[in-house]
């Protein structure tokens, strides 16, 4: 198992450094750099060399790489260029804000699409089914920053009921249960936007997998012995449907990182994805390279723990090999 | 005296001399004040006043680059000079000003009660360190014109001397600038770099400046508001500075919250904000705004957007085409159609505001035929009747790039195509992302026909730099060395004017439209002031209801 997992890591090595090397590229490729939108722009050219060279920004392409790659392997992601940060310290600054929203949906869609999908998968063709599969495909369907903003409109604009920016009220300094209660109250928006669409995928997956299996004959012997639908149902159906959910929640977590862009511009959410954002405008690439690099990790990471509890809730699986 | 306009920065690109003369502007600022008597500072008062982007938290006054960061700095910071609303400078850090006889050398007289955030006094060497660093080997950003000017900068930003001969420190109140011609724009250097505390800068070196965060994020400064935390992506709070040299600031708390300007709507009606900036002119828009009780602010607008031609190029290296190409474009539509009438067109690289704007220049009025007859003159004709103009077997085409990120510009860029069309000039339209198509401009090797840009007019300053259109002409070079060397109100005006007169002949650029500025004053604001280029010259005196 350790052994499994060793392996597994450092085959993920060369995919880390191969998307690094291509992030790299495709930024300095590009025409401009960072440092376009921080000098004055009538700034002419031979003065902006010699300020390039200034500060080491001339240098071959390929010993800009090399210096990064040399920093990155010793933990050291470098300095923003337009923040004049440390490139971690950006990113933990944000990093439990885009934890909290992305949990919160993906709670949030489980919570509702495990039920309905469950239910939904057990009466195929009945007419609940079929308003909700109709419902799904229209969720699916409708683009995330249109749903954002019909929400805005009706819960702030017009109800005047929830908060459209930000994570706390500013100004106001909420501290233990109230400061919860205000967080909470910023995050329903957001959230829910971000879940919406994920409702109606993971809905989708779990009644076609749910429908197939009731049709399994160790389904139909299981009711054949006089077991009770709840006997049926929870340890053994449940167990056996949630292999395809792993892999499909493994698949969308990465997928809620960068939902996350979106939505955290629209509703001005401190997270990752508005700091990719950024740094892809402003050609930031210490901090582009960063923000890559580590959610090519947390992808890396989460596929390895999809492998583990394959091997959890299917004990054929055995992940020694 | 256009910074160029990007939707979350500006830049700084060209300028207008200090005014001197009262000039008559289209829309004056206004101010809001519904309750006569400024309430006394309320214990817990609080404006929280939105910014369109995360500043970069570069709160340094020479090394900034965004709108975002500089509105944390002109709160916390304090100025030599601030501009009053005809754009004269007004002394502030500094008392007063003198000339030597020769007028090159400028001395400054500063106040001496003034203490940093930090309880520091505040000293000449303060301001002699803000500016002399920016002359330094090892400044790490562009250097500004003003220290381009200081004698001895060339030894001392070379590395061969180490001091900086024009900057001299002559008692703790007293500082002198020695430049190598009367320098008039000096004032308007002051006005937009505040002035650093050299007791906490001093511990950096020159060099490390831009990678140091925690002195960058903690601001000490002189001005009305203290800063107390910076929490990324959320929001900056700012305490009332005390001691504040220009009065009791009347506001506890000043909170710069990061919005968008598609949430800042809902986020005014519902209370979650009291100051931003207007986006869209739409009256529909405004309607709703109207509606909920919020006030609306309108001035004269600061930045410009126009059109720079490559006048290299050979069908545009004719005078005459590149005004035919202005007289084309319906400008007074695009200020009508895309701003709902609220903004104004402009003719040279200034502002119409500027006191030393010619009253005479072309205004290059909307006008098809006289396009198509100057291009007639320039040899350029129908001659297989396709529609479009050709010469010597070429067609007129024209590509016009322009930069994704400014919803107005975006709109601007076919509405030009289509009014070139009826000219008989077809157009291709070609948008990329910001730094992409500034690129186009900032490489001279590379050629092209127009690009849609954009700056905000710095009061003050002129520079005579037309690389982005790939010109040159010893008259207005001669202008410009003329009014960059003289203090003389009379020689200034009567030089920027020469100046700005040649360039609008020239037509090097198409001059496109001015949006005016407007803010939104939520129910509980009481006293807001703000004019052009100052927003925030009077923070001290805004006040709310509890």
């Amino acid at each position: 198992m350790l052994l499994y997992f060793i392996r597994r890591a450092l085959t993920a090595v060369p995919v880390l450094v191969g998307i690094s090397l291509a992030v790299f590229l495709l930024v300095h490729l590009q025409p401009g750099d960072p440092f376009v939108g921080m000098i004055s722009p009538d700034t002419t050219p031979e003065e902006k060399a010699e300020m390039l060279r200034r500060i080491g920004y001339l240098d071959p392409v390929w010993v800009q790489y090399l210096r990064w790659l040399g920093r990155a392997a010793r933990g050291d992601l470098g300095y923003s260029i337009q923040h004049g940060t440390a490139v971690q310290v950006l990113i933990g600054e944000r990093l439990h804000n885009t934890v909290l929203l992305a949990g919160s949906a993906l709670a949030l869609s489980l919570a509702v699409s495990l039920p309905l999908g469950l239910y939904t998968g057990l009466r195929r063709t009945g007419v609940a089914d079929m308003m909700l599969s109709n419902l799904s495909f229209v969720l699916v369907s409708i683009p995330a920053f249109f749903l954002a903003m019909v929400l805005i409109k009706l819960f702030a604009t017009e109800w005047r009921l929830l908060p459209t920016s930000g994570v706390v009220t500013v100004g106001m300094n909420y501290t233990g249960l109230a400061h919860i209660g205000d967080v909470a109250r910023h995050i329903v928006l957001p959230a829910s936007v971000l879940a919406i669409t994920n409702i109606a995928i993971l809905n989708r997956y779990l009644r076609s997998s749910v429908s197939d299996l009731i049709d399994h004959d160790f389904v139909r012997a299981l009711f054949a012995k006089g077991l009770s639908r709840r006997a049926v149902i929870v340890p053994h159906l449940l167990r056996n449907s949630a292999k395809p959910l792993i892999t499909v929640v493994s698949l969308e977590i990465p997928g809620l990182l960068s939902a996350a862009l979106l939505t955290e511009t629209i509703f001005n959410w401190p997270g990752i994805g508005r700091l990719s954002f950024e740094a892809v405008q402003g050609r930031d690439y210490p901090l582009l390279m960063g923000i890559v690099l580590f959610l090519a990790v947390v992808t890396l990471a989460i596929n390895l723990l999809a492998d583990l509890l394959y091997a959890v809730v299917d004990p054929r699986v055995r992940l020694v090999r | 005296m256009l910074r160029s306009l990007v939707p979350h920065r500006r830049h700084r690109l060209m300028t207008a001399i200090v005014p001197i003369i009262a000039l008559s502007s289209l829309l004056h600022s206004e101010a809001v004040a519904q309750d006569a008597t400024p309430s006394k500072a309320e214990h817990g008062s609080l404006i929280r006043y939105a910014l369109w982007s995360n500043p970069k938290g570069t709160f340094h006054p020479t090394l900034y680059f965004t709108d975002y960061d500089r509105a944390v700095i002109f709160s916390v910071y304090g100025r030599l000079y601030t501009l009053d609303e005809k754009q004269n400078p007004v002394p502030s850090l500094a008392l007063s000003h003198e000339y030597s006889a020769d007028e090159r050398t400028l001395t400054l007289h500063l106040r001496k009660d003034v203490k940093w955030h930090d309880g520091q006094p505040f000293a000449a060497e303060d301001v002699a360190f803000t500016y002399g660093t920016q002359a330094h080997p090892d400044f790490p950003k562009d250097r500004p014109a003003f220290v381009k000017y200081l004698v001895g900068f060339e030894e001392y930003s070379a590395g061969e001397s180490q001091v900086l001969d024009g900057i001299k420190v002559i008692d703790a109140s007293t500082v002198s600038f020695t430049f190598k011609a009367p320098y008039a724009a000096a004032f308007a250097h002051f006005a937009d770099r505040p002035v650093l505390a050299r007791h906490i800068w001093e511990k950096v070196p020159i060099k490390n400046w831009v990678e140091a965060a925690d002195t960058l994020r903690k601001p000490v400064g002189t001005g009305p508001y203290k800063f107390v935390e910076f929490v990324p992506d959320q929001y900056i709070k700012l305490i009332r500075n005390d001691d504040y040299f220009g009065g009791h600031p009347k506001t506890e708390t000043i909170i710069f919250k990061i919005s968008n300007t598609q949430t800042a709507q809902s986020e005014l009606i519902n209370g979650e904000l009291d100051i931003a900036q207007i986006s869209s002119w739409n009256d529909r828009d405004l309607q709703t705004f109207r509606d909920a009780g919020i006030r609306i602010v309108e001035e004269a607008g600061t930045s410009g957007q126009y059109l720079p031609f490559d006048t290299r190029d050979p069908k545009l290296s004719d005078r005459r085409v590149r005004q035919a190409i202005i007289h084309a474009i319906n400008r007074q539509a695009l200020v009508d159609r895309l701003l709902f009438g609220h903004g104004r067109t402009f003719n040279s690289n200034a502002h119409p505001d500027s006191p030393y704007y010619p009253s005479d220049l072309n205004i290059y009025p909307y006008n098809p035929a006289k396009a198509k007859a100057l291009l007639a003159d320039a040899g350029w004709s129908d001659s297989n009747g396709d529609g479009v103009l050709d010469k010597n077997g070429q067609k007129f085409t024209f590509t016009l790039h322009y930069p994704i990120g400014n919803r107005t510009r975006e709109l601007s860029a076919p509405i030009i195509q289509q009014n070139l069309k009826a000219v008989g000039i077809e157009v291709a339209l070609v948008s990329a992302d910001f730094n992409t198509t500034l690129a186009i401009l900032q490489d001279p090797k590379r050629r092209y026909d127009g690009v849609l840009m954009g700056g905000t007019f710095r009061p003050g300053q002129y520079d005579n730099n037309f690389w982005w259109e790939r010109f040159n002409s010893e008259e207005l070079t001669r202008y410009s060395e003329a009014f960059n060397s003289t203090v003389d109100p009379n020689k200034l005006k009567e030089n920027v004017a020469g100046w700005l007169r040649g360039i609008n002949d020239e037509a090097i650029r198409a001059w496109l439209y001015i949006p005016n500025e407007g803010y939104v004053l939520g129910p509980r604001v009481t006293n807001y002031r703000s004019h052009p280029y100052e927003p925030f010259g009077d923070i001290a005196n805004w006040t709310v209801s509890k």
